[in-house]
C-alpha cells in the first residue's frame, strides 16, 4: 500500500514536469504577439486559480518538496534531452538555445548575488563589472597566452573574486544604501576604465577569443545535426548544476543561517559570536567568483566582448532577478531569471515597447508580491532533521 | 589665462553643475527622510522636468513673444512645469513608491528602478520623435539684449548662466526657509527624524509624504529645466546618470539631511570640474574620479558630511 | 555563604560617556561564580549601557573589565561571546522571519566546528552536529514550553511575546555559556506573564547548575524572587549593593525610584 502510493507520487511528479516542459517549449514556439499575450493571461489565470484551489496547490508543492531529489533528477533529464527535442518543435531552436544558455549564465551570476544580497543582505550593484572581470581575464589569457578554458574559466572566477578584495575597506565600514553606492561607483569606474585602457582593447573590446577547447574537443564541433551551441548548453548546464548544488548546501548550513542573521539583525549576529566583517568579506568574494566564472564562459562562447556588455543596466537586471525571485531562495532566483531573460525575448516581437513593458512588469510584480515571487522558506538542513522535528523531537 | 582665473573658471563651472545636482539630491534626501526609500526614478523625474518645460515652451509659443509678455510667459512656463512634474511625482509616489516602501528596503529600490525605466521608455516611445536629442532653446539670452557676458578677473561669465545660478541659489534658500520656518516644513523634518513619534503626535503622515514628493519632484523639474538651458539639448535618457549623481550627492551629504544634499551636490560637481580641467583627458575620466572620491568619502565618513555618527541601538 | 566565593567577572572604574553625557561612571562591580545577580535602577540609569559595554557593543571611554581573569576591554562582541558570555536584549532581537530552530541554533555558532568546506563536502559531519544541537534545542524548549517543539520550523513572527522571550533565552543558553546576561526579560509583559517568566529563570538555574546569571530589571519586585544579590544603579553610578532586603530599604534607592519627598516622608 505504502509503496504503491509512493509510486503514484513519482508518476505525478513526472507528469507535472513533462506537462510544464512542453508548455514551456510551446511557449518558445509561438510567434504571434497575440498568442504571447494569451499565454501571459493564462499564466495570470493559473496564478489566481492557485489562490482559489489553495489546498490542492499546496499539496502539489508539498509533494515536490518531499521528493525534492527525485523531482530535480527528472528535471535534469528533461533538460538533457531538450536539445534533441527542441528542433522538432521550435522553429528557431538555435536562437532559443542561445537564449537559454544566456539564461543559465544569468542564473549563475544571480546566484552569486543572491548569496551576497539575498542571504547576507549585502547590496552589490557591480555584478556586471565582476562578470566582466571574469570575461576579460579569460579572454586575455586565451588570446595572449593561448591558455585552455580548463584554466581560463576558473581563473576568470578567481580574478573576479580577488577584485572584490579591493573593496575590503568599504565593506568593513559601510552597509545598506552606502554599500550599494560604493559598488555602483566601483562598477562605473571599471567600465569607464576598460573603455580607456588600450591594452585590453579600449572601446573595441576583445575580438576573436578562441572557443572552449577541452582535451582536444573543440566546442565549435557540431553534434550531429545540432548547432555547436549545444556544447555550451551542456557546459553551462553542468556548471550551473554544480553552482546550485553548492549554494543549496551552503543555505542549509551554519553559513546560510549566520548569513541570514547578519542580514536581518547585525547586532544580534554580533552577539551570537559571528565575526561579521570576515563573513561579509568571504561572502562577497565567494559570490563574485561565480560571476567571474559565468563571464569567462560567456567570453569563450561569444568570442567578442566589449565594455558595453558589462554596464550598470546589466547589474540592474541581475539585482531585479534576485529581488523579484524572492531573496535567499534559489528556486525563486531561477524562476525570476527565466521570467526576466526568456520572457522579454518573446516580447521582442514588439521590439519598440520591450524595455517599457519590462519596467512596468518589474513594478507590477513588486506591488503585487512585495517579497518577491517565492519568499524564502524554512531552512531544513537535512531530511533527517526534519523527520526528527516532525516526531516531536524523539 | 592666469592661474586664479583658471581656478575661478573651474569654480564657476562646478557651481553651474552643482546647483543642478543639489536640486536633484535634495529630492533623494527628502524622500529618504519621510519614507525611508531611495527613489531611483527621481533622475527620470528630472528628465521629465526638461521635457515638460520644452513642451510648454512650444505650446505657449513663448519664442514668438517679446518684452514683458516674454518674461511673464517664461516664468509661467517654469512654474507650470514645476507644478505638473510635482504632481506627477505625487502620482508616482501614490501608485508605486509608497506601496513598495512598506516592503523590504531593497525591494523598493528595484521597484523605483523599474518605474524609472518605464518613465524613460514612455518618453522615448510616446513623445514625438522621443528617441532623438532635442534642441532646447536659449531662452535667457533674449533677456540680455546686446550683451551676452561680462568679464570678471579674466573669465567670461555668461549672463544667462549667472541667472540660472542665481535662481538656483534663491530656490535653495527658499527651501531652507520653508523647511525651517513654516509649520509644514518643520513637520516634514519631524517625520524625517522619527516617523512613529510624529504620527503619534497627530501628524497626517500621508499628507506630509505627498507634500514632500511634490516639492522634491518640482525641484528636480527645475533642475531639468536648468540643464536644458545650460547644455541647450535634452534627451530621454539624461535622467539615468543624473539620478545616480544625485543619489551620490545625497549620500555624500548624509541621507535625510537636505543641507547635506546641497553640499554634496556642489562637492560632486567641483570634483568633476576640477578633474576635467586639471587632469589630462580629464573630461573622460571626471565621473570616474568623482566616484572614486565618493568611495573614499564613504570609507572615511560613512554617514556622510552632515549625517550624524549614531551609536548603534542595541 | 561561609566559603570564599570565586569572582568570575569584575570591572575596574568603567566609564561610558556619550558626548558630554555620562551614561556610566566609576562602575566597580564583581560577579561571583554561580550566583544570580540582579541589577536594578530606574529608566535611563545606565543598566542596558552597562550590558552593552561588557558585551563589547560599546567601547568604554575609561576603565577595564575582566572575565575569568582575562582582560576583555576593547574586544569585539563576537570575541566576547566566544569567551562564554551570552545575553538577551531588552527589545527582543530575534530574526522574526527565521524559524524557531534557526533562532536557537544560531546560539551554538560559537561552539560548532563546521566551516565552508564541511557545509559543501562533508555533510555527514555537519548534519551530525546540527542534529546534536537540535536535540539540545528540543530539550530546552521542553523545559519552557513543550508546545513550541512542534513549531520548530515555524517563523518566530507567529509567536506571542512571552514565547519569543523564551526562544531568546534558549538561544542564550544553548552554547552553555558561563555567564548569561538577561536584559529586562519582563519588558512589555503583563503581571501573569512576568510571573511565568520568573519561573522560567528558576528553570534556567535548575538546568544549568554551574551558570552565573545577571539580570537587569526595572521593576524591583520582580527581582526579589530570583536574585541572591542586588546592585542598584542611578545616573550611571552604583548607589547600593547587597541582598534584596538591604537594597530595597536603602534610602537612596527609594529616592531614585519614588522621588525625594516620599523617601523623606
Amino acid at each position: 500500500m505504502k509503496k504503491e502510493s509512493k509510486f503514484l507520487d513519482y508518476i505525478k511528479i513526472i507528469l507535472v514536469e513533462i506537462v510544464a516542459f512542453f508548455l514551456f517549449l510551446f511557449f518558445l514556439k509561438i510567434e504571434s504577439i497575440w498568442i504571447v499575450i494569451a499565454a501571459i493571461l493564462l499564466a495570470i489565470l493559473i496564478y489566481f486559480l492557485s489562490k482559489i484551489y489553495k489546498e490542492k496547490f499546496r499539496a502539489l508543492i508539498e509533494l515536490f518538496s518531499r521528493y525534492q531529489n527525485f523531482a530535480i533528477g527528472v528535471l535534469f533529464i528533461l533538460l538533457i534531452i531538450y536539445p534533441f527535442i527542441s528542433p522538432l518543435i521550435i522553429t528557431h531552436s538555435t536562437y532559443w538555445m542561445l537564449i537559454l544558455i544566456q539564461t543559465g549564465i544569468y542564473i549563475m551570476i544571480a546566484l552569486g548575488l543572491n548569496f551576497q544580497l539575498g542571504s547576507t543582505g549585502m547590496m552589490n550593484l557591480a555584478t556586471a563589472a565582476f562578470y566582466g572581470i571574469g570575461a576579460y581575464t579569460a579572454g586575455l589569457l586565451a588570446l595572449k597566452l593561448g591558455w585552455t578554458a580548463l584554466l581560463t574559466i576558473p581563473l576568470g572566477g578567481l580574478a573576479a573574486a580577488f577584485a572584490g578584495l579591493l573593496l575590503v575597506i568599504p565593506i568593513y565600514r559601510t552597509k545598506g544604501h552606502y554599500l550599494a553606492l560604493v559598488t555602483l561607483a566601483f562598477g562605473f569606474m571599471l567600465v569607464l576604465a576598460a573603455d580607456n585602457i588600450e591594452i585590453i582593447g579600449g572601446p573595441q573590446g576583445l575580438k576573436n577569443i578562441p572557443p572552449v577547447n577541452i582535451f582536444g574537443y573543440n566546442f565549435l564541433t557540431e553534434i550531429g545535426s545540432l548547432h555547436f551551441y549545444t556544447n555550451y548548453y551542456y557546459l553551462v548546464l553542468a556548471i550551473l548544476g554544480i553552482t546550485i548544488f553548492i549554494f543549496a548546501r551552503l543555505f542549509n548550513s551554519w553559513i546560510g543561517l549566520t548569513s541570514a542573521y547578519i542580514r536581518d539583525d547585525e547586532p544580534a549576529a554580533k552577539g551570537c559570536g559571528i565575526n561579521i566583517n570576515l563573513r561579509k568579506l568571504l561572502v562577497f568574494v565567494f559570490g563574485n567568483f561565480f560571476m567571474g566564472v559565468a563571464g569567462a564562459i560567456y567570453a569563450h562562447m561569444i568570442g567578442f566582448i566589449s565594455p558595453p556588455n558589462f554596464q550598470f543596466a546589466q547589474s540592474l537586471l541581475i539585482v531585479a532577478i534576485v529581488i523579484i525571485g524572492g531573496m535567499d531562495n534559489i528556486l525563486g532566483v531561477i524562476v525570476a531569471a527565466i521570467l526576466l531573460v526568456v520572457f522579454p525575448e518573446k516580447l521582442r516581437v514588439v521590439t519598440e515597447y520591450r524595455i517599457f513593458l519590462y519596467g512596468i512588469l518589474l513594478v507590477v510584480t513588486l506591488i503585487l508580491r512585495p517579497r518577491g515571487i517565492l519568499p524564502f522558506g524554512p531552512r531544513k538542513y537535512d531530511s533527517s532533521i526534519l523527520k526528527f522535528a516532525r516526531k516531536g523531537g524523539s | 589665462m592666469s592661474s586664479t582665473s583658471i581656478f575661478l573658471q573651474i569654480i564657476f563651472n562646478g557651481a553651474m553643475l552643482g546647483i543642478q545636482y543639489s536640486l536633484i539630491a535634495v529630492g533623494f534626501s527628502l524622500f529618504f527622510g519621510v519614507l525611508d526609500v531611495i527613489n531611483f526614478a527621481h533622475g527620470d523625474i528630472f528628465m521629465l522636468g526638461a521635457f515638460v518645460s520644452l513642451t510648454l515652451i512650444n505650446v505657449t509659443g513663448l519664442l514668438n513673444t517679446s518684452g514683458a509678455t516674454y518674461v511673464f510667459l517664461l516664468i509661467l512656463v517654469i512654474i507650470l512645469s514645476m507644478i505638473i512634474v510635482g504632481g506627477l511625482g505625487v502620482f508616482f509616489e501614490r501608485i508605486v513608491v509608497k506601496p513598495v516602501s512598506k516592503g523590504p528596503t531593497l525591494m523598493s529600490l528595484v521597484a523605483t528602478l523599474g518605474l524609472g525605466i518605464a518613465i524613460r521608455e514612455a518618453v522615448r516611445l510616446f513623445y514625438p520623435r522621443g528617441s532623438e536629442t532635442k534642441r532646447f532653446p536659449e531662452l535667457l539670452v533674449k533677456l540680455f539684449p546686446g550683451k551676452e557676458a561680462i568679464e570678471f578677473k579674466g573669465i567670461i561669465l555668461r549672463y544667462d548662466n549667472l541667472l540660472i545660478l542665481a535662481v538656483g541659489i534663491i530656490v535653495v534658500i527658499l527651501l531652507a526657509l520653508y523647511i525651517n520656518k513654516t509649520k509644514m516644513g518643520l513637520t516634514i523634518r519631524a517625520v524625517a527624524q522619527d516617523a512613529e513619534a510624529a504620527s503619534m503626535m497627530g501628524v497626517n503622515k500621508n499628507l506630509i509624504i505627498d507634500v514632500t514628493f511634490f516639492i522634491g519632484s518640482a525641484l528636480a523639474a527645475l533642475a531639468g529645466f536648468m540643464n536644458g538651458l545650460y547644455y541647450n539639448s535634452i534627451i530621454f535618457d539624461m535622467g539615468a546618470m543624473a539620478g545616480i549623481v544625485g543619489f551620490s550627492a545625497a549620500v555624500i551629504g548624509g541621507l535625510g539631511n537636505i543641507y547635506g544634499a546641497i553640499v554634496g551636490g556642489f562637492l560632486f560637481a567641483m570634483v568633476e570640474s576640477l578633474s576635467a580641467a586639471l587632469i589630462p583627458r580629464g573630461s573622460e575620466f571626471m565621473t570616474v574620479i568623482a566616484f572614486a572620491v565618493v568611495i573614499l568619502f564613504l570609507v572615511f565618513r560613512p554617514s556622510g558630511i552632515l549625517g550624524e555618527r549614531a551609536y548603534e541601538r542595541v | 555563604m561561609a566559603e570564599e566565593k570565586k569572582v568570575i567577572f569584575y570591572t575596574e572604574d568603567i566609564e561610558m560617556r556619550f558626548g558630554g553625557l555620562y551614561a556610566l561612571k566609576n562602575i566597580n562591580i564583581k560577579i561571583y561564580e554561580n550566583e544570580i545577580l540582579g541589577m536594578i535602577g530606574p529608566n535611563g540609569s545606565g543598566k542596558t549601557t552597562f550590558f552593552n559595554v561588557i558585551t563589547g557593543f560599546y567601547k568604554p571611554t575609561k576603565g577595564r573589565f575582566y572575565f575569568m581573569g582575562e582582560d576583555l576591554t576593547g574586544k569585539e562582541p563576537y570575541e566576547i561571546t566566544r569567551k562564554g558570555i551570552s545575553r538577551t536584549y531588552q527589545i527582543s532581537r530575534l530574526c522574526l522571519d527565521l524559524t524557531i530552530l534557526d533562532n536557537i541554533l544560531i546560539g551554538t555558532y560559537p561552539v560548532q566546528k563546521s566551516g565552508y568546506s564541511d557545509a559543501i563536502f562533508n555533510r555527514k559531519k555537519l548534519i551530525k552536529e546540527v542534529k546534536k544541537h537540535t536535540e539540545r534545542a528540543v530539550h530546552l524548549l521542553n523545559i519552557f514550553n513543550p508546545d513550541l517543539i512542534e513549531k520548530l520550523f515555524v517563523p518566530v513572527r507567529s509567536l506571542p511575546h512571552i514565547d519569543r522571550r523564551r526562544v531568546e533565552i534558549c538561544r542564550a543558553m544553548i552554547a552553555e555559556p558561563k555567564l548569561i546576561l538577561l536584559d529586562e526579560p519582563s519588558a512589555g509583559m503583563n503581571a501573569d506573564e512576568t510571573k511565568e517568566l520568573m519561573d522560567d529563570i528558576e528553570k534556567v538555574r535548575k538546568e544549568m547548575e554551574n551558570v552565573t546569571i545577571m539580570i537587569i530589571e526595572h521593576d524591583m519586585k520582580v527581582i526579589s524572587s530570583v536574585s541572591e544579590r542586588v546592585i542598584a544603579l542611578n545616573f550611571g553610578q552604583v548607589i547600593a549593593e547587597g541582598t534584596y532586603e538591604e537594597v530595597s530599604h536603602n534610602k537612596e534607592v527609594i529616592e531614585a525610584y519614588l522621588g525625594k519627598e516620599v523617601a523623606n516622608g
